[in-house]
């Protein structure tokens, strides 16, 4: 515990030094701006952003990150608040009580009631994550490559079957994406796979290029020509964003219980942010002395599912950063990241470089400060930047993806190959199959393959080690029953889970609740 | 409706994914399969690829989505075909005249793709781009891209 403390106060002298909190003030910034933009959530904001960290040093290009992933993360509380825009799906939620609060003239009050809320809730994520790191990597010690591989196929299998639609397309695109992943030269033997003869393709396919092809590129191919006109009549000055007293009273409990339901959530691989605030969103109207006033801008039907998604993001990266293993796209992505600057999330990085661990930890909490205090003042320039319309946008962003491929390893190919993977993400989006598993496969296919290589080469090729290892069979056994349970109820039911299940019942008592 | 429909979305989704892991399988024997215990470059794959072929069958065997490919407008093909050329206009002319004319070629191309854009405007736009491209990539943070080249 002592030690804890001592850490964390060495990773705010990391975080807290003038250069890299001018990459946290940065990274914010660009990472609000794109996150604003209609469309754009945490994913897209990430990639477009990425290149501009390799030409920094590890430290502040991994403080810069954790800016723009916040930033973009509350420049989706402006859209679905002020424009009734869920540009980034957890906050489809708050588009429910909080654009009908901006037609009543508080759409600031909103803002400023979701900012302080999700800050909140970011703080406590941030300490459970403190108390919980060092213990999980004890853990974490006693784990095999068994056991790693058992998580890993619990996290996948999780992550593709519990999206949106149907389990078995969200099982194909994490093939896909593991497949992808064995592109370039076998670790072991040495063998080049799927290079087709091209040397650019022995280090295998670059992150940020499958990244930009499949959500960037594939975006636009499908959705140019889209007649989206954005207006709002919306008028936000900084002074306007000050909840008043009662407001804030009424914020206060429903605050407290989506952090809590968030933390709850937190780390349980599958069950992404958007469901985590459905279930925030439901239980707040639940037990709410007068629940018709939800859908007409209940003020505590926007701060509880905005802390809820702000402190289950936040214990998420427990597992991401402990065990290295993601439970979901945003934080493959991360995590992706964090190797390409040479550093690898697991039980090690917290022992052999604590300076990034923690001041990691440190620039988290920082970031969300710079967050709020930036947000005050520029609320007006957010606002405007929601109005720039697409068309415009987009043949900017384009230009952006090229140089920001490029720039990874000045290669021009990596550029070539986001078009294809462009026609690719295309292609799976008209097929209706979702994208986002297959960068939770890419990221994780490699380290799956080595660690099931060696399980099974200690094993002398016994596959039976991993149902008589106890930890390894206990995970597998619940992968399975995820995987029956929600192929099974998808093809009975059509609906592939309880929780869509519930959101979908929720959204028809809402919509008839409006009239 | 019936008119531009093509086919059953499943059915073509399942179709695919059983051609790709048919191949991924096949390419991947020749990296040596190799045996439980001493896995070869190509087990990992040709198991992905034996895993994406069944989930193809399961895919359009069990689809209840009725919904069908619709055959893109023209507006759209169009505007899918202008943004990929724009990338890889961006790459041959980055090989071939250097950075600031492929920033310029592919903002225009791009912007073509919208047909609510005048010409005027991708021009400006494209305008803008190339200025900024000079001052924060070549300018500022040295990408390793000449500015102009004549290479052919």
């Amino acid at each position: 515990m002592h030690q804890t403390i001592v850490d964390l106060l060495y990773g705010f002298g990391v975080a807290l030094q003038p250069t890299h909190l001018m990459w946290a003030v940065v990274g914010v910034l660009l990472g609000n701006l794109i996150g604003v933009l209609p469309g754009m959530g945490p994913i897209t904001a990430i990639s477009i952003l990425l290149p501009l960290t390799y030409f920094m040093a590890s430290v502040p290009a991994i403080i810069m990150l954790a800016g723009i992933f916040y930033g973009s993360q509350y420049g989706g509380a402006i859209g679905a608040i002020l424009l009734n825009l869920p540009s980034h799906p957890p906050h489809a939620v708050t588009c429910i009580d909080g654009y009908p609060l901006t037609r009543a003239g508080k759409g600031g009050v909103a803002l400023g009631v979701a900012m302080l809320s999700s800050f909140f809730a970011a703080s406590i994520g941030i300490l459970v994550m403190i108390f919980m790191s060092p213990l999980l990597v004890k853990v974490a010690f006693k784990f095999g490559p068994t056991e790693i591989a058992a998580i890993m196929v619990l996290g996948l299998i999780a992550g593709s079957t519990m999206s949106r639609g149907s389990p078995l397309k969200g099982i194909a695109t994490t093939l896909f994406g593991l497949l992808c992943g064995t592109v370039g030269t076998d670790l072991i033997t040495g063998t080049f796979r799927f290079t087709f003869g091209s040397p650019s393709l022995y280090d295998g396919v670059e992150l940020g290029a499958i990244c930009m092809g499949i959500f960037a590129i594939a975006d636009f191919v499908m959705h140019d020509n889209r007649e989206k006109i954005v207006t709002t009549r919306a008028k936000v000055r900084a002074r306007d964003m000050r909840p008043s007293l009662a407001d804030l009273r009424k914020a206060v409990a429903p605050t407290l219980r989506g952090t809590l339901i968030g933390v709850l959530f937190g780390g349980m691989p599958g069950t992404g942010p958007t469901i985590t605030t459905f279930i925030a969103y439901a239980f707040e109207r639940k037990i709410a002395k007068d629940p018709s006033r939800f859908g007409k801008g209940a003020i505590e039907g926007v701060a509880s599912p905005e802390a809820a998604s702000h402190s289950k993001t936040q214990v998420d990266f427990i597992p991401t950063m402990t065990l290295g293993i993601p439970g979901d796209a945003v934080m493959a992505l991360i995590m992706g990241a964090l190797i390409l600057k040479g550093i690898q999330p697991g039980p090690l990085l917290i022992i052999d470089h604590r300076d990034i661990f923690w001041g990691l930890i440190a620039s988290f909490w920082i970031g969300n400060v710079i967050l709020m205090i930036l947000n005050v003042p520029l609320i007006g320039v957010w606002v405007k930047m929601l109005q720039v319309p697409y068309r415009i946008l987009y043949p900017a962003a384009v230009f952006f993806v090229c140089v920001g491929v490029y720039s990874v390893r000045n290669d021009l190919f990596d550029v070539a190959s986001v078009a294809l993977f462009g026609v690719m993400g295309a292609l799976f989006m008209a097929l209706d199959f979702p994208v986002a598993p297959i960068v939770l496969g890419f990221v994780l296919g490699p380290m799956l393959e080595s660690n099931v290589r060696r399980a099974l080469l200690l094993s002398h090729g016994d596959l039976g080690v991993f149902v008589t290892r106890p930890i390894s069979a206990t995970v597998l056994g619940l992968a399975a029953l995820i995987l029956g349970w929600q192929t099974g109820s998808f093809l009975l039911w059509g609906s592939n889970s309880l929780f869509m299940r519930l959101r979908a019942r929720m959204q028809y008592r809402i919509t008839n609740g409006q009239g | 409706m019936t008119a531009n429909a093509w086919l059953k979305r499943d059915i073509v989704g399942g179709a695919l994914l059983v051609l790709l892991g048919g191949a991924v399988f096949h390419q991947s024997q020749s990296y040596g399969i190799g045996t439980l215990g001493q896995m070869g470059a190509g087990f990992f794959p040709a198991v992905l690829g034996v895993l994406l072929a069944i989930a193809g069958v399961l895919i359009a065997a069990t689809s209840k989505d009725a919904a069908v490919l619709v055959k893109p407008s023209p507006a759209a093909w169009r505007g899918a075909s202008l943004v990929l050329l724009s990338v890889l206009a961006f790459v041959a002319a980055a090989a071939h005249v250097g950075l600031l004319p492929a920033t310029f070629l592919s903002v225009v191309i791009a912007g073509f793709a919208d047909r609510r854009n005048s010409l005027r405007g991708v021009l400006t736009m494209a305008a803008v781009l190339t200025v900024f491209c000079y001052v924060v990539f070549i300018w500022g943070l040295h990408l390793q891209l000449p500015a102009l080249i004549w290479e052919w």
